[in-house]
């Protein structure tokens, strides 16, 4: 990852910020400024950008938003960097509380935050689709390394640098599961371990499996067995002895089925004796039922003897049937005749029936039809000749319509005519109105008008007078104010005369005081005969007695009186000049107030009166405010003039227009109403001449006609019809009566042939008459019963004769058996049999379970001597792994990171002996040293090269301490690029710990990272300490103003200012 | 014409935490010495003079000290510094015009504007003039705004800044500059002194055909004595060893004696002591005690080859009064120099679980074992495979 170009809106302490990276040709640069100007932020928000959170696990927007943005300022951050020589762009925007600038430019916080989003831009230009862990796994992929690898190896933060040199054990175990994802190794461990759980649990299931199959067995009661039974757990598992378990089952199982051969050996042996009993039954029982068949035999003989007579009268009845039978068919043909004959007689009267009941009908349809045509021939003629007179005068109706139409249409118009007129009558007499009324006004307005010009320099006049009063007020009461303020000062002036004079009173009595004192004190110290410093008078003694009282004025007090008097005569001079002054300025404003007067009596006249000058005031500013009021009304009547004109102009057009159309409306309804009585009197005149009112009526009479016409027609018509019809009918019937009587003859001679033929065959069978005949007659059903049961006893004569032959020879010479004895054996036999079944089912069952738990335990040992095995080395896997071996308390995973941990440390080393001058050297400490603890081997030494001692990590110096995880940094950076075959750490950021070297140390350090850098890597480094500048060319200096903070590459334009 | 031409003083350096203000102090007094006894007609001092930008004050009082020296000598020895890339301009710009009137003439910054242009001192002798040229040290961007070039290089700037000059090339010329310079594929024999200063990938490099037609160019920044590009453009080297890759050097001050216009610069060297001696060590703790008899007071950096060395210090301290660092080079240094990574940092899983088993129980799993843990190993990736 190769950063391009950051962009900061609102992040941080960056208001919004840009930072071209596109200028740092690799290496080695510096990132500088003071703390807390933002170095870090930069950092931040690279981190931010490509992993969504901030180096310090921030990722909320307002975490990370700038303090120096507006609220509505959107904090992002957008970040291009290229990757393998790809370019990639992501933007990123953090979940954010959302504000609204409302018009008068405060913020209103919106109820919804802004949420957090990203965009990722892809080489092709292409924005990445997923959502935002989608883009977060796309840049891991991208990188190649997860924020965990990344903030430890290429943005290394202030308070991550030191973590992995100086972290616990156990916190530096987690943070290489973390980079080096060694979860795998302890999923090992772990599966091994519930592996060889598992395999512990199948082996004692396996157990139970044997003890409950074993179990099962049921012991034989064989006491040579017993004690091995119970030596074995009651014979259900054995551990050590499995085979010795086995053969004891095997045993029982062998001692259960000699029992079952014996009980089925007696079994058989009762069984045969059984069956033979029973075939001797079965032969005597057959030779017994032979005696009861014969029997049986003997009394079904009699009984079909018995039956003969009943048979015999049988035979005659069907004897006499069968000739009866002969006569079938004539009697047949007989019996049809005499239907035939009856059937005609009926035909025939019904036929007479309907002819003399429809004979009456057909006069009166004759009758009918002749009146029919006597009334249409005598009405028709006359109704045809008024029909087409009607229809002749149709088209003078319709004449007659128009005409009366015309007449009507006439009318209206004159109507419509007549109104126009009149309307137009009043408006024209509005508009002369309208006129009227405007001509005043107009006239009224001018006159008003004209006033305009004697108000206007009456205000004007006033304006100005009023100026002058209020002035002239002022100077009145300045005036007046200072003639007060004169007094005052003249006051204070006397009084401050009366003080001075007090004062200067007061000095002098002082003062003389004083200089008696002088003289008494010098009086004092002279000495009789030496001369006064003062006289030179050589005699004191009088001066001496004139000492008065003794304790005279001082000359303090004398000089505090004369300052006191020299005090209160400059005050009264003070006092004095404010007095003058005033006077001065009294006497300005009274001239002032003089010639304003005078200019207000010219203006006023005799209104003026200096004593009251309000209430002039007063009445010019209300005359004003008339004068201002009046002249605004007039001028808008003055602006309104010409607006009026044109309207009055207008009015008089309107009318013009109005009379011209006026006279021609009347000529128009003169004529009008002229051709509308023309036409009326047309109309009359041809309506007198018509019979019916109008078409309408005329037009009715003529239907009726034509309606009565075709009345009488469909009448006649009617009567015709129906007359012809009565006729048919009564010739039908009349033909076909004849017809019948003609059968009927035929019927009665076809009757007699019959019945002498049947007469006739009567007698040549014997039969007496019909009577008998229907009699003898059997139905089929009878007749073939009776052959059947003749036939019936002539076989069961027949086969009954054969059995008696047969059984007498049967049981000639022997004797019935007794049965009873026989089955009394048998019984007891089964009985026999019956009793040994249960023992031999349970002593079968018993072999059989002892067989198939043998059976099953056989396998089920054969399976546990593998789980066993299986188990051991399991367990053996498992505790390894674990660090369960005795001794070895190192766990699998420890040890993988241990080696990843040795071999960072041996990549580390190659930089730190370089920088640390082959002083010193880390070194993974020794396991047992550990104190033997299971999950922890990770602790780290450092061993001084010279004397070859070991100490703790932590005994380390500043200094060294930041060489040492500069080299672990750049170790782990290694094993990172080693592992992972494709990823590239083409930048780095150090942030912080240059301060902490010496100047030897630091340029150690530089050399090292700068043959790291391999001239197109990227190092960063974010420090403050000075001495980098004068190292480092490509600088960026970051500064923080009341704007916020602010990144510029610093071009070496001047020479540092250190 | 007789030219004292040094640099790279580092006033103020400390050595393997050592101070060495005496060392400097002896030093600066043999060159007083050389320059009263020779008497050069100029002394060019080509940048470094002091070893921080911001100098301690026994830095500045040794310079101080220095100068005046030089000062007592008469008649006077026009005395031309410039600044180095360890010298902050600012500092050493102090006084300088005063100095000047004292014929010490100081140059800090190149010509920054269209009106400045370098400082030039002219000499004269029996040929004539000699216009020494002061060019101190230079970054393109302190030039930047003469040529309005962004991407202006090293040696486009040194290259401009002399073609504004006006030189008379028919005059003698000598120019003083405190720069990286190489001769085509040629780059001066550096030292651990100044690697931590020059740019990686030779940016701050600038060739001597820039500087050619100058009868003698005299260079600062490489501790080395050598020249580069031509016998008449020399580095003078530092005046005493300051790193412990310097032990090698011989210091001396680089005497120019310039002839006629055209003659090649007479080149001879005044061998400076090193008071201490600045000493590499290197044996068992038992030679290098044997053969301490001489220089037990020297700075000495000490590389023991013994295997196990126990507590060298002490028997060190014993011998040696002024130890700068003592260094182990045995087998175990070695290895930790050299390992390099191999395929079994990053074993599968399953071969991992073997070594580790072999270590814990002093023997490989049997069969069924090992199908067992490759089992697992198995299903437990198929089950990563899954979850991802």
């Amino acid at each position: 990852m190769k950063p391009i170009f950051l962009e900061m809106k609102a992040f941080g302490s960056y208001k919004d910020a840009t930072i071209d990276f596109s200028q740092v040709p690799g290496g080695i640069f510096l990132i500088t400024g003071d703390t807390g100007a933002g170095k870090t932020t930069i950092f931040d928000a690279i981190t931010y950008a490509l992993y969504g959170e901030s180096s310090g696990g921030r990722r909320s927007g307002s975490m990370m938003r700038s303090q120096y943005a507006e609220p509505d300022q959107v904090t992002s951050v957008f970040f291009r960097f290229s990757y393998g020589g790809k370019i990639y762009e992501i933007r990123r925007i953090p979940e954010q509380v959302r504000y609204k600038k409302d018009k008068d430019g405060s913020f209103r916080k919106l109820k919804t935050n802004l949420m957090a989003s990203v965009s990722l831009t892809m080489p092709d230009g292409s924005e990445h689709p997923g959502n935002i862990a989608a883009v977060n796994r796309e840049i891991e992929k991208i990188i190649g390394l997860d924020k965990a690898q990344f903030t430890q190896i290429a943005m290394i933060a202030q308070g991550d640098f030191l973590k992995l040199l100086l972290a616990s054990s156990d916190d530096r175990r987690k943070i290489f599961a973390r980079i080096f994802d060694t979860e795998i190794y302890r999923r090992i461990e772990q599966e091994l371990r519930e592996r060889c759980d598992r395999q512990l649990g199948a082996l004692l299931q396996n157990r139970d499996h044997i003890r409950l199959t074993l179990d099962k067995v049921p012991f034989c009661g064989d006491e040579a067995l017993e004690e091995r039974w119970h030596a074995f757990d009651g014979g259900r598992f054995s551990e050590n002895d499995p085979e010795g378990l086995l053969a004891l089952v095997q045993e029982i199982c062998d001692a259960w089925k000699m029992q079952l051969e014996e009980l089925d050996r007696q079994k058989d042996a009762i069984s045969k004796d059984r069956n033979e009993t029973d075939h001797q039954l079965q032969e005597s029982r057959q030779v017994s039922g032979w005696f009861d068949d014969l029997q049986k035999a003997e009394s079904a003989m009699e009984n079909l003897l018995a039956a003969g007579r009943r048979i015999q009268d049988l035979r005659d009845r069907l004897d006499a049937h069968r000739r009866a039978q002969d006569l079938m068919g004539l009697h047949a043909e007989l019996k049809k005749s005499r239907k035939d004959k009856t059937e005609a007689d009926a035909k025939l009267k019904e036929l007479d029936a309907w002819i003399s009941e429809h004979r009456p009908i057909l006069e009166a349809a004759k009758e009918k039809r002749a009146a029919a045509g006597e009334m249409q021939k005598k009405l028709s003629p006359e109704l045809v000749t008024r029909i087409e007179g009607l229809q002749a005068d149709m088209p003078l109706y319709e004449r007659l319509e128009g005409l009366e139409k015309d007449s009507r249409e006439l009318k209206s118009q004159t109507e419509g005519l007549r109104q126009l007129i009149e309307k137009g009558t009043s408006d024209h007499k509005e508009l002369e109105q309208q006129i009227r009324e405007l001509t005043l006004t107009m006239d009224h307005d001018r006159d008003e008008v004209m006033r305009l010009a004697e108000l206007k320099p009456e205000k004007a006049r006033l304006d100005d007078l009023s100026g002058k009063l209020v002035r002239l007020e002022k100077a009145a009461k300045d005036a007046a104010g200072q003639e007060k303020k004169l007094k005052k000062a003249e006051e204070a002036a006397d009084a401050a005369q009366a003080e001075a004079e007090l004062a200067r009173e007061n000095y002098e009595a002082v003062y003389a005081e004083m200089m008696k004192d002088h003289a008494r004190m010098l009086a004092i110290t002279l000495k009789e005969g030496s001369p006064c410093p003062v006289c030179g008078s050589i005699y004191h003694g009088g001066a001496t007695a004139a000492g008065g009282d003794g304790a005279g004025r001082s000359s303090e007090e004398a000089e505090q009186a004369r300052a006191a008097r020299e005090e209160a005569e400059s005050r009264l001079k003070d006092r004095r000049m404010e007095a003058e002054k005033i006077l001065t300025k009294l006497t300005f404003v009274r001239e002032q107030y003089q010639s304003l007067s005078e200019e207000v009596r010219e203006t006023a006249g005799d209104q003026y009166d200096p004593e009251d000058l309000t209430s002039l005031r007063l009445r010019t500013d209300n005359r004003r405010e008339e004068l201002r009021l009046e002249i605004e009304k007039l001028e808008k009547v003055q602006k309104k003039m010409p607006a009026a004109q044109e309207r009055l102009a207008g009015l008089k057009a309107a009318m013009e227009v109005l009379e011209v159309s006026g006279s021609a409306n009347e000529t128009r309804y003169q004529e009008t109403c002229r051709n509308a009585a023309a036409a009326e009197a047309a109309y009359k005149e041809a309506a007198s001449r018509m019979t019916f009112e109008d078409k309408e009526k005329a037009g009715a009479a003529l239907k009726e006609a034509q309606d009565q016409l075709e009345r009488l027609n469909t009448a006649e018509r009617t009567a015709r019809d129906e007359e012809a019809l009565h006729i048919r009918e009564m010739a039908e019937h009349e033909g076909r009566r004849g017809q019948t009587a003609g059968r009927l003859a035929e019927c009665e001679a076809a009757l007699g042939k019959a019945q002498e033929a049947f007469d006739g065959g009567l007698k040549a069978r014997q039969l007496a008459d019909e009577e008998t005949y229907l009699k003898v007659l059997l139905t089929a059903g009878e007749a073939s019963e009776a052959d059947q049961v003749i036939r019936d006893h002539e076989q069961a004569l027949a086969a009954t004769r054969q059995d008696l032959d047969r059984l007498r020879e049967c049981t000639a010479g022997r004797e019935k058996p007794d049965l009873s004895v026989i089955t009394a054996r048998l019984a007891e036999l089964e009985q026999k049999i019956r009793d040994l079944e249960k023992p031999i089912r349970e002593t079968a069952a018993a072999e059989k379970v002892c067989r198939t738990a043998l059976e099953d335990a056989e396998k089920l040992y054969k399976k546990r001597a593998g789980l066993s095995e299986t188990y051991k080395d399991l367990k053996q896997l498992s505790d390894t792994a674990g660090g369960n071996v005795p001794g070895k308390k190192l766990r699998f995973e420890t040890y993988i990171q241990r080696r990843y941990f040795k071999s960072v440390i041996a990549r580390a080393n190659q930089r730190l002996i370089k920088m640390s001058r082959g002083q010193f050297a880390l070194v993974c400490r020794e396991l047992d040293q550990s104190r033997g603890n299971a999950y922890i081997g990770l602790d780290l030494d450092v061993q001084d090269l010279v004397s070859g001692q070991m100490r703790d990590v932590k005994s380390l110096s500043g200094g060294e301490s930041f060489l040492a995880s500069l080299s672990m940094a750049l170790g782990m950076a290694d094993m990172i690029t080693a592992s992972h075959g494709s990823v590239r750490i083409d930048t780095m950021f150090i942030d912080e710990g240059f301060g902490s070297l010496s100047d030897d140390v630091r340029n150690q350090a530089i050399e090292v990272l700068a043959s790291l850098s391999e001239g197109s890597r990227m190092i960063g480094i974010i420090s403050h300490v000075s001495e980098l500048r004068a190292q480092i060319d490509i600088r960026m200096n970051v500064t923080r103003d009341a704007r916020g903070s602010h990144a510029k590459w610093q071009t070496d334009d001047q020479a540092d200012g250190v | 014409m007789k030219i004292f031409h040094i640099s790279d003083l580092h006033l103020g350096r400390q050595l393997g935490g050592w101070d060495l203000a005496e060392s400097q102090r002896f030093m600066l007094g043999q060159i007083v010495d050389k320059a009263r006894q020779v008497r050069p007609d100029a002394i060019v001092i080509a940048g470094d003079i002091y070893d921080k930008a911001v100098p301690s004050g026994e830095a500045f009082s040794l310079l101080d000290d220095f100068l005046c020296d030089l000062g007592d000598i008469t008649p006077a020895i026009p005395v031309m510094i410039i600044a180095g890339n360890h010298d902050s301009a600012v500092r050493l710009n102090f006084a300088s015009s005063f100095l000047e009137k004292h014929q010490i003439y100081i140059s800090v910054m190149p010509p920054q504007a269209e009106e400045e242009h370098l400082k030039k001192v002219v000499l004269h002798d029996e040929h004539g003039p000699v216009n020494f040229y002061l060019l101190p040290f230079t970054k393109p961007g302190y030039v930047r705004g003469l040529f309005h070039d962004k991407s202006l290089s090293y040696e486009d700037a040194f290259a401009g800044i002399l073609g504004r000059e006006k030189i008379d090339f028919s005059q003698r010329n000598v120019l003083a500059a405190h720069q990286f310079f190489v001769s085509g594929q040629k780059s001066p024999e550096k030292c651990e002194s100044e690697l931590a200063y020059l740019s990686v990938g030779g940016v701050d490099s600038i060739d001597t055909h820039v500087v050619s037609d100058f009868d003698y160019v005299a260079l600062g920044h490489i501790h080395g004595r050598q020249s580069i590009g031509g016998p008449h453009i020399r580095y003078s080297g530092t005046p005493y060893k300051y790193s412990v890759s310097e032990t090698g050097h011989h210091k001396c001050i680089t005497l120019v004696t310039l002839g006629e216009k055209g003659s090649t610069p007479e080149i001879t060297f005044l061998d400076l002591e090193c008071k201490p001696e600045v000493r590499k060590l290197r044996g068992s703790l038992e030679e290098i005690i044997a053969g301490a008899a001489d220089g037990c007071d020297d700075y000495v950096s000490i590389t023991l080859m013994d295997e196990n060395p126990v507590r060298p210090r002490d028997f060190l301290d014993e011998v040696f009064t002024r130890i700068l660092e003592i260094r182990v080079d045995n087998t175990q240094t070695r290895t930790m120099l050299t390992a390099r990574e191999t395929a079994e940092d990053f074993p599968e899983p399953s071969s991992a679980f073997a070594d580790f088993y072999r270590e814990i129980n002093g023997a490989d799993m049997n069969e069924a074992q090992q199908v067992i843990v490759e089992d697992v190993v198995e299903s437990l990736k198929g089950r990563e495979e899954n979850a991802s």
